[in-house]
């Protein structure tokens, strides 16, 4: 359903992406996971286009672009059928909860304002903030704006959600929250593709998992699979301090 | 020695208080006009062909560092003298109030071009990201999510320019404007500027609220613009 190939980004001298593959199938929950610095990100970010790839081509659905040359009316047609979670949310800020929500749908989806609110509605809703619909983002917690945030990507149906690190940026009391959102929306189905720092989280929901290192996929497959039995030396390292489960005591 | 006299301020008072319509004619025109002139060179400043930015930049700094009087007489006179000399078109007939909206739409340009910068500069473009990724387009996520926060962040700014035009723009006197002072200081030319300063008190009873009312003014918009939920109250059955 979606499916990157080859995909190469350099900032100057600095490789971070080296050839990157993977595709992702309908129902799918794919964890990338890796250290800092591996290239998840930007990995995640070319493929919204908010970087430009070196090279590199995306398949979504029957849309296929280059991600080096597509044109701004591809790259458009592209983005309607995905949407996209911040590490710090970025919600609108002059629009409230259930705005944020409508104006995906309303202008960038050509869907009416009395379907739009309907749907912004059951988006919160879905994720917990029936009560908040009218409350800016300046008035929420972190935790609440990344569900608004959620529930704006949810609301466009897109064929794929990408998360970028969705939990980075929130106290450590709030991770819970957002993360039991986005489980609800794995058991429904909705195509995800996460990067994150959570491990037990990747290891609980995700279908798929990536591990990259240096800006390449070091080893790719099925979530409890990678978890359990990783074949690659890299990746058991990376996973070791995961699995043999420290705890940092002061 | 002079005294004031308050009917004689109170006649100059009403007698210049009329033409506070040209007044807020050029403040109007020059305001607008000198904003979209404005966004033109904050867009050419943050360019990334350098050729434009560095020629937007040069205007900032060429008009920035002209004093408005003389920029008044360059519009006024080097205006004419060009379009006559080149193309034989007479800009005589043109009313004063044009040369004044000319220059300081010149002059407002390059003033509001860096309020514009800095508003846009003062949203964070996550926000732009954001509206791009649920399918808008570039125009729709500036019309909708940015420019409003634009506008909000830089209302203290635009408050300022009103300020500034309605007090600078009377320097237009020189050039034969009848905006309230120009009136007024036609009324005591007719006095043989012997009642001068009883014509100063008036002016300042005009300039004084207006200023002090359009303080009040953007003051409130800004608090009303504050992005902050109304709480419904239930009401009682």
């Amino acid at each position: 359903m979606l499916s990157v190939s080859n995909v190469h980004k350099a900032f100057g001298d600095n490789e971070v992406l080296k050839g990157v593959s993977f595709s992702v199938e309908k129902g799918d929950v794919v964890a990338i996971l890796g250290s800092s610095g591996s290239g998840k990100t930007t990995l995640l970010r070319c493929l919204e286009f908010f970087e430009k790839a070196d090279q590199g081509t995306i398949k979504i659905g029957e849309t296929q672009a280059d991600l080096h040359t597509a044109s701004r009316q591809k790259i458009h047609e592209l983005r309607q059928k995905t949407s996209f979670v911040f590490q710090n949310y970025n919600l609108f800020n002059n629009k409230n909860a259930i705005e944020n929500v409508e104006l995906g749908l309303t202008k960038g989806h050509g869907v009416s304002k009395v379907r739009a609110k309907e749907i912004a509605r059951r988006s919160l809703e879905e994720v917990g903030l029936a009560d908040r619909f009218d409350y800016y983002p300046s008035e929420l917690s972190g935790g609440q704006q990344q569900r608004v945030a959620i529930a704006r990507a949810l609301a466009v149906e897109p064929e794929v959600i990408f998360f970028d690190e969705p939990t980075s940026a929130l106290d450590p009391e709030l991770v819970g929250e957002v993360l039991e959102t986005i489980s609800k929306l794995a058991k429904k189905g909705v195509t995800m593709v996460i990067v994150t720092h959570e491990m037990a989280f990747a290891r609980d929901v995700a279908t798929k998992a990536i591990y990259m290192d240096k800006g390449v996929i070091v080893e790719q497959g099925e979530a409890k699979e990678l978890f359990t039995h990783p074949k690659e030396e890299r990746t058991r390292q990376f996973l070791s301090r995961f699995l043999e489960g420290y705890d940092y005591v002061i | 020695m002079r005294t004031i006299n308050l009917s004689r301020i109170l006649e100059y008072f009403l007698k210049s208080l009329p033409n506070l319509r040209v007044t807020l004619t050029y403040v109007f025109f020059s305001l607008i006009l000198g904003f979209a002139l404005g966004g033109l060179i904050a867009k050419g400043r943050m360019s990334r062909n350098k050729a434009i930015s560095a020629l937007a930049q040069g205007y900032v700094t060429l008009v920035r560092s002209t004093p408005s009087i003389i920029l008044l007489f360059l519009v006024f006179y080097g205006l004419s003298a060009v379009t006559t000399g080149a193309f034989n078109i007479f800009l005589n007939s043109l009313p004063t109030v044009v040369f004044v909206i000319i220059t300081f739409t010149i002059n407002i340009g390059a003033s509001s071009s860096e309020i514009i910068r800095s508003a846009y500069n003062s949203v964070s473009k996550g926000q732009l990201e954001a509206a791009l990724s649920v399918g808008m387009t570039q125009l729709q996520a500036f019309n909708h999510v940015l420019l409003p926060q634009m506008f909000r962040n830089s209302i203290p700014n635009i408050g300022n320019t009103i300020i500034f035009l309605i007090k600078e723009g009377a320097l237009a006197y020189v050039i034969g404007l009848r905006d309230v002072l120009g009136q007024a200081y036609f009324l005591s030319a007719l006095d043989m500027n012997a009642y001068a300063l009883d014509m100063c008190v008036a002016l300042t009873l005009i300039y004084w609220p207006i200023t002090a009312g359009l303080e009040k003014l953007f003051s409130v918009l800004e608090k009303k613009l504050e992005y902050k939920h109304v709480v419904v109250l239930e009401q009682k059955t």
